[in-house]
């Protein structure tokens, strides 16, 4: 859902005027920031946060052409990867400057550098490597050139010596290599997954590849269609390509992809599996990926999103957006990013061709040092940081976990509790929950026992006492009274069907118990039970706000199932030689709804106690109590009809049949009576038209 | 009333507000304002006695000629030298092959010793524009005066295309262009330029004239395209039309010839090399971005997009769809609120400022990059006459036709040009933007529309508003979040009066029942959980003893259907439909916009409310910043629409105070209180600066406050930045935390809980006060830079205020300034 409302998002924007932009609701003047920063809310939807981050420097004067990839040295220059101009540029944002150029002419040992698209540049120096070398992916020239700090070619890699490479093409794109010399590249096209190549260029194998997702439909299509009718479909089997791959100061290979359903980030184990296998993705089509000295993750979107996800792959927030009109921090084609030391990010756009960095504002910096002192397991501080973040922003899901969980490990458990209630996070809460529930426990469970059993031995003294003395006969002659009134008798009377349906039943039919009225209340009981099991239970249990739910569907979907299938039933046991009524019926359905009730409402009380260790038993208890209620019905048709157990199975299965039919074609109705009110409004408007010219 | 000043040194060291988080060194960026560009130091002179110029006039500051071939003005200005030409004034017939022959015919002349190398030279050694090899419009469109956009449909039924025709076309080109200079009533000071051109049109069958009287003022001059002067079987499909866009123009790329002499038995010979980037003066455009921005003369090394800005905000009626859509991924582009932009050339040496006096509501302001076709950087303005849009005919909307309205924008459009010279000394109007905003001021204060007001208090003031409720989703229907009720706000205000501010103005948004959002605009309604009438009477009666101003706020341009009935009440769109406005809030994802004679109705019978229970003076927000052409019956125009809300203003600003929410220009005159004042742009990539501009404008006329701190404006640096941009702060709060909006269409609201933002309300008004309290009543006449991020803002008592951005100390001869820090000089 957050996916389809993401990708929605990001359809509609490239259909979006330029105009459009300047007529917008009065929405609060963000300060210099040119977009706005989103995170999660409870409902884990997009809400509008603190701008976490404001543009900064914006670098037009380079003369770059299509440049397509940056990266941040020890030093704090960048080193972008100037395409169109077959160059490699060192720059110092502080200064201006541009310190190298580096451009290479062909010689005999290898070809020109024609269009570098990946740069990546060693941090730390090693035997196989020196702080400063820069490594080059240029897949035209489909060579990973490696220069020193001073931009002295050093090594070329070319098309790996291996069996594969025969027929494979080798057209580096993006690389990155760790501490010993390992080139990991990302080859153009490449759907085998990333090059591992050795420090001498030889062929290690394919570190890690993406796999291919279908549909479920797409699945069901594979499984029964031939191969000339898949052929005809053009189901892309081919799995989505990396876009890039990044490796930080600790030799973690981390890279991204572009495409649905597939994990679009992946933080590798060294056998190049995915650690972050379930994390949820802000964005599809990525371009680039980075990682800071503290592990935050940051990506960038072709759509001009940066993500920002902490290093457990816990979505932090997002900002950035597109639009074709040349402002400082929205792009027209973002195409890399980088992170430096201070923590600003530096981004491309390659299509407008310039730089743009972004400076980090107190309200992300509070949140990078609070997640920090997490993972160094310094709570407390940790603790006053999110406060700090609370303060800046009330509505920070991401604080109010961040506080909670930092609580949690206090052994807070009822602030811990408090704050996962407000981020929605069921899951914790349960954890929370549980604490506190056993704390509670531990502390009350003996004196409950204790009064559970001095009760007990009350009730069986008063019960001794009233059978000798039989002091409580006024209390039991007011209980059979109210119990013998007409209308609450009846409706108690579906506690008899429930044990004895059979009887129950006949009496039933026979009209000797229970009445139309009885039935009646039974089932807005059950209604009424039904939406207190729906939309109220327990925090833990609870996933649908009361807000969010549509009462009148609900309404119109209880109605419709009871209602159609009282009447089909009819319809259908009419013509198969049955001795019910409609009413009769309709009577057997509601009072068949005794276990249905019961099971809501247990549910619903248990919900409030349990924890999601104990959701079997809420499963359990409502799947008993439907199923049950199924039977009563069934039990009610055969009794009613007076069928037998063949005729019954039959009656209920066309009139479960026959209440779908009705359903489709009112359906059908309903369209058409639309589509027949739209013809009319349209001619009467092309009329008008054409009269008035 | 002025402050009593004396010399004192006050040297701030600022608190932070709150850490900032960046440690990096202090960069200069576009949101900053650079250094003066550089000096002109060589001033080009032109022989006027030759080349086909006619002296119009001359005055006491001024000489106007008319080049009558290329049908440019030229303005010499006597006070600094200084040629101002409203085109680049290019000889189309000087093309590439024109020179080479030259060059050809002067070398063998040379060679065979006819003449002399330095007469070689001087035959040879003229650039060529590049223009000129954009056959055949290149200098044609550089030099016109005028030019007009008109829609052409295809034989078929198809979209329109736009065509354009410039003033300057020679004959026998595209199309028939006639253009004649004439003398009005004998007076030399008036002229009128008509503009006439046939064979328009798919059958070129179509024609039209247009008219513009030249004023040639002490100032400048101004044009005026009278609207009932505009004539011919086209003017149904005119578009736009643009003013003298080159005027001003800088940079251009030419091909260059240089002249060798003989050399022993060698020859006299000469080169040429073409795309040669000539040299870009120093100086820059300003355009009405946001506070200001000015745009540096650059080469830029790539192609970037053109700034556009429509004067007084987009039309949502005047556009092609009818409904547009607010993804809220990015911040709205800033408004150009006033109908101003300027050039100026060198350091302080050369400017003009060009703003409408009439048509401002159909303006647009254009500004053109260098690297675009031209090689040039431009800027001028256009004005719109018509638009296209998709006509609806069906109830799904599919299957529109393109169509252009029906009827013209019906104006006059009169430009002024003043001229600026020299560094200010003499008039204490600068050469600079500074100068520019004061010229325009002096306008404004001449014409009515700015008064002086007179300082009230002796400290500056704070704007503290209020969140009180809004609606969210139910089971039935919606309910009603209540964050902050009367009472809470007496409180708050109390607590902070307490607290030694004293000058508090406030607004209660969202007062009404069902919140600000649904809350019905046309009526005053009042709810218990929120606060009844009389308790908000008591909370305004009271407040008002003390001297605080406590008003109620209301948007009286964006509705919805669940807040009032759209029928009669929403404005519609040429299609045909209520214009639209769609989002991705919740609960409420669909805004239409209010018909103006509407917002005007329910502006004044709201305010008959308010002012029965006491208040001090309204709150608008909506209409003051926006316009929207109703298609409504007969309609109302911009034009009717802003007469209207003068009315409206008018006739309150008798009685109340007026406390408006970014009012455009035309509203000026009526606000006493201007609130959520821009102190950035749009950060266009091209925008090299952020200026001040219109604070130098308002300053001094009504109180400026800032937009809210509580929303990533609240660090040192914001603190300085309404330092030194001189407008005061301002706050939204409420009682309890704003995570109780997060289901409605306030969730982006997301932190103003009073007792968080408690201590930073006290400090950065303590900080903003030290600054601004002894400048108050005092003229803003001068704004410098003395090193990249200081600033110097001097005033009339001759205090100044210089802002240290920088994380370095800055000294300034007698003292210094820390980093992130101001200093308070001088006074009477």
């Amino acid at each position: 859902m957050r996916m389809l409302r993401k990708t929605a998002l990001l359809s509609l924007l490239f259909v979006v005027s330029v105009l459009s932009a300047a007529i917008t609701l009065p929405r609060l003047a963000a300060s210099s920031s040119t977009t706005y920063t989103y995170a999660f809310d409870d409902d884990y939807d997009y809400v509008q946060t603190q701008d976490a981050y404001l543009p900064g420097q914006t670098i037009t004067n380079l003369g770059l052409d299509s440049p397509s990839d940056v990266v941040v040295t020890n030093d704090g220059t960048l080193v972008i990867a100037d395409s169109g101009n077959a160059r490699v540029l060192v720059f110092d944002p502080v200064t201006g400057q541009i310190d190298l150029t580096i451009t290479l002419d062909a010689t005999d040992d290898h070809p020109a550098m024609l269009n570098p698209t990946g740069v990546f540049v060693c941090r730390d120096a090693s035997a196989y490597v020196d702080e400063g070398d820069i490594y080059v992916a240029d897949p035209a020239a489909q060579r990973v050139f490696r220069f020193d700090a001073a931009g002295i070619l050093v090594q070329s890699f070319g098309k790996p010596d291996a069996i594969m490479y025969e027929t494979l093409a080798f057209e580096p794109e993006k690389v990155a290599v760790d501490k010993a010399g390992i080139l990991y590249v990302v080859s153009k096209g490449s759907s085998d997954g990333i090059v591992q190549l050795s420090n001498t260029g030889a062929f290690l194998g394919f570190f890690s590849s993406n796999k291919v997702n279908l549909t479920l439909r797409q699945q069901f299509q594979q499984l029964i269609y031939t191969q000339e009718q898949l052929d005809n479909l053009n189901i892309n089997l081919t799995p989505p390509v990396f876009t890039s791959v990044f490796i930080d100061d600790g030799g973690i290979v981390y890279s991204s992809s572009s495409g649905l359903r597939v994990e679009n980030i992946k933080k590798h184990t060294t056998q190049g599996t995915n650690m972050l296998a379930e994390m949820y993705i802000s964005s599809a089509k990525l371009v680039d990926i980075t990682v800071d000295d503290a592990g935050i993750m940051y990506t960038a979107d072709q759509s001009g999103w940066i993500d920002v996800y902490t290093n457990d792959g816990d979505f932090v927030f997002t900002f950035g957006s597109y639009l074709d009109a040349g402002i400082a921090g929205i792009f027209k084609s973002l195409a890399a990013i980088a992170v430096d030391a201070e923590g600003s990010i530096w981004t491309i756009d390659a299509e407008n061709s310039y730089l743009q960095s972004f400076v980090p504002t107190e309200y992300a910096s509070t949140i990078y040092r609070a997640i920090t002192l997490y993972d160094e397991t310094r709570y407390d501080e940790a603790v006053d940081l999110w406060k700090s973040v609370l303060r800046l922003n009330q509505m920070s899901m991401l604080a109010h976990n961040g506080i909670a969980k930092n609580y949690l490990q206090l052994e807070d458990y009822e602030l811990a509790a408090e704050h996962f209630k407000i981020a929605g996070n069921r899951a914790l809460y349960s954890e929370a929950f549980w604490e506190l529930r056993n704390v509670w426990l531990q502390a009350n469970l003996l004196p409950l026992l204790g009064v559970a059993f001095l009760l007990g031995v009350a009730a069986l003294a008063v019960r001794l006492a009233d059978r000798r003395t039989k002091f409580l006969a006024p209390v039991r002659a007011l209980g059979a009274r109210i119990g013998e009134r007409k209308v609450l008798a009846d409706v108690l009377y579906a506690k008899r069907v429930a044990t004895r349906p059979a009887d129950s039943f006949y009496y039933l039919k026979k009209k000797l118990h229970g009445s139309y009225l009885g039935a009646f209340l039974i089932l807005i009981l059950t209604f009424g039970c039904y939406l207190l099991f729906t939309a109220g239970k327990g925090f833990i249990f609870q996933q649908t706000d009361l807000e969010d739910m549509d009462l009148s569907s609900i309404i119109l979907g209880f109605v419709a199932i009871i209602g159609l299938f009282v009447l089909c039933s009819y319809l259908v046991t009419s013509i198969q030689d049955g001795e019910g009524t409609l009413g009769e019926i309709f009577k057997g359905v509601a009072y068949s709804m005794y276990p249905f009730i019961l099971a809501c409402l247990v549910s619903t009380l248990v919900s409030y106690v349990a924890t999601t260790n104990e959701l079997f038993l809420l499963n359990v208890i409502f799947a008993v109590g439907l199923a049950w209620t199924l039977l009563l019905v069934f039990i009610s048709i055969s009794e009613i009809q007076n069928y037998t157990f063949g005729q019954t199975v039959k009656s209920v299965l066309i009139t479960v049949l026959f209440v779908v039919v009705i359903l489709l074609v009112l359906a059908f109705v309903q369209m058409t009576i639309r589509q027949l009110f739209t013809f009319l409004i349209e001619i009467v408007k092309e009329a008008v038209r054409h009269v008035l010219g | 009333m002025s402050l009593v000043k004396k010399i004192f040194v006050v040297v701030v060291l600022f608190l932070a507000i709150a850490p900032v988080a960046v440690h990096a060194a202090w960069v200069s960026t576009g949101r900053d304002t650079q250094e003066n560009p550089d000096t002109l130091t060589d001033i080009p002179e032109q022989d006027f006695d030759t080349g086909g110029y006619a002296t119009l006039h001359e005055n006491a500051r001024f000489v106007y000629r008319w080049q009558e071939d290329r049908d440019v003005l030229v303005i010499t200005d006597k006070r600094n030298g200084y040629t101002w030409k409203t085109g680049l004034d290019i000889d189309p017939n000087r093309t590439k092959t024109e020179q080479n022959s030259a060059c050809r015919d002067a070398r063998n002349d040379y060679n065979d010793d006819l003449i002399d190398f330095a007469t070689f030279e001087d035959l040879c050694e003229i650039p060529v524009d590049s223009l000129t090899a954009i056959v055949p419009t290149g200098p044609l469109i550089a030099n016109s005066l005028l030019y007009f956009d008109y829609y052409n449909k295809g034989a078929s039924d198809a979209v329109y295309s736009t065509y354009t025709v410039y003033s300057s076309y020679l004959k026998l080109t595209l199309y028939d262009v006639t253009s004649t200079l004439q003398n009005i009533d004998s007076d030399p000071t008036r002229w009128r330029f008509t503009f006439e051109t046939t064979a328009l049109g798919v059958d070129r069958d179509l024609t039209m004239t247009i008219v513009a009287d030249l004023d040639l003022t002490t100032d400048g001059f101004e044009i005026d395209i009278v609207e009932d002067l505009l004539a011919g079987s086209c003017l149904p499909y005119l578009a736009k039309i643009g003013v003298a866009p080159f005027m001003g123009a800088v940079g251009g790329v030419r091909t260059i010839y240089t002249a060798y002499p003989k050399d022993g038995l060698e020859e006299g010979y000469y080169e040429d090399e073409s795309n040669i980037q000539a040299d870009m003066i120093g100086g820059y455009a300003f355009v009405p971005d946001g506070s200001g921005a000015l745009i540096r003369f650059r080469d830029n090394t790539v192609p970037l997009s053109a700034f556009t800005a429509t004067v007084y905000g987009d039309d949502p009626s005047q556009s092609y769809q009818n409904y547009r859509t607010a993804l809220g991924t990015y911040v709205p582009f800033k408004t150009a609120s006033i109908p101003v932009f300027g050039v100026a050339h060198g350091n302080d040496q050369a400017a003009f400022v060009a703003y409408a006096t009439s048509g401002a509501e159909y303006m647009q302001v254009v500004s053109m990059p260098e690297e675009n076709g031209t090689f040039y950087n431009y800027t001028f303005a256009e004005f719109k006459y018509n638009y296209k849009y998709n006509r609806i005919y069906t109830l799904d909307g599919d299957n529109p036709v393109p169509s252009i309205g029906d009827e013209l924008n019906a104006f006059d459009a009169v430009l002024r040009y003043d001229f600026l010279a020299g560094d200010g000394s003499v008039d204490g109007l600068p050469a600079n933007y500074v100068g520019m905003a004061l010229k325009y001021k002096e306008h404004l204060l001449e014409t009515g529309e700015l008064t002086p007001s007179d300082a009230a208090s002796e400290s500056i003031g704070i704007r503290i508003d209020f969140l009180m409720a809004d609606s969210e989703d139910s089971i039935v229907g919606y309910q009603t979040r209540v964050a902050t009720g009367v009472g809470a706000v007496r409180d708050i205000l109390s607590d902070i009066i307490g607290g030694g501010i004293t000058n508090v103005s406030s607004g209660l948004i969202g007062w009404q029942a069902k919140g600000v959002t649904l809350g019905d605009p046309s009526r005053a309604v009042f709810s218990a959980g929120i606060g009844t009438k009389a308790a908000f009477s008591d909370l305004v009666g009271d407040f008002a003893e003390q001297g605080v101003d406590v008003s109620l706020y209301q948007d009286y341009y964006t509705i919805n259907e669940e807040q009032i009935s759209l029928y009669r009440n929403a404005a519609k769109h040429p299609a045909g439909w209520y214009g639209r406005l769609l989002s991705y809030e919740e609960p409420i994802d669909t805004f239409y916009y209010a018909r103006p004679v509407r917002s005007a109705e329910w502006l004044m019978r709201q305010a008959k409310t308010f002012l029965a229970m006491g208040v001090l003076s309204l709150t608008v927000d909506g209409m003051t910043d926006r316009l929207v052409t109703d298609f409504t019956g007969e309609g109302t125009s911009r034009t009717e629409a802003i007469a209207l809300y003068r009315d409206a203003f008018g006739t309150l600003s008798a009685d109340i105070l007026l406390n408006l929410t970014k009012p455009n220009a035309y509203l000026f005159r009526y606000a006493d209180r201007y609130l959520q004042m821009d102190v950035y742009t749009t950060q266009y990539l091209i925008e090299t600066d952020t200026v001040p501009f219109l604070q130098i404008v308002l300053q001094g006329t009504m109180e400026l406050y800032a937009i809210y701190s509580n929303f990533s404006f609240y660090t040192t640096k914001d603190v300085l930045r309404m330092i030194d941009y001189n407008v005061w702060p301002s706050f939204v709060l409420t009682d309890e935390p704003s995570y109780l909006f997060s289901d409605t269409n306030s969730s982006d609201y997301y932190s103003t809980e009073y007792e968080l933002y408690k201590e930073t309300i006290a400090a950065i008004y303590a900080d903003v006060n030290a600054a601004l309290s002894p400048v108050i009543g005092t003229t803003w006449t001068d704004r410098d830079v003395l090193a990249a991020g200081v600033i110097r803002n001097t005033y009339a008592d001759g205090t100044q205020i210089l802002v240290n951005y920088t994380d370095r100390t800055y000294d300034y001869g007698t003292g210094v300034i820390a980093p992130e820090s101001f200093v308070v000089l001088g006074g009477d």
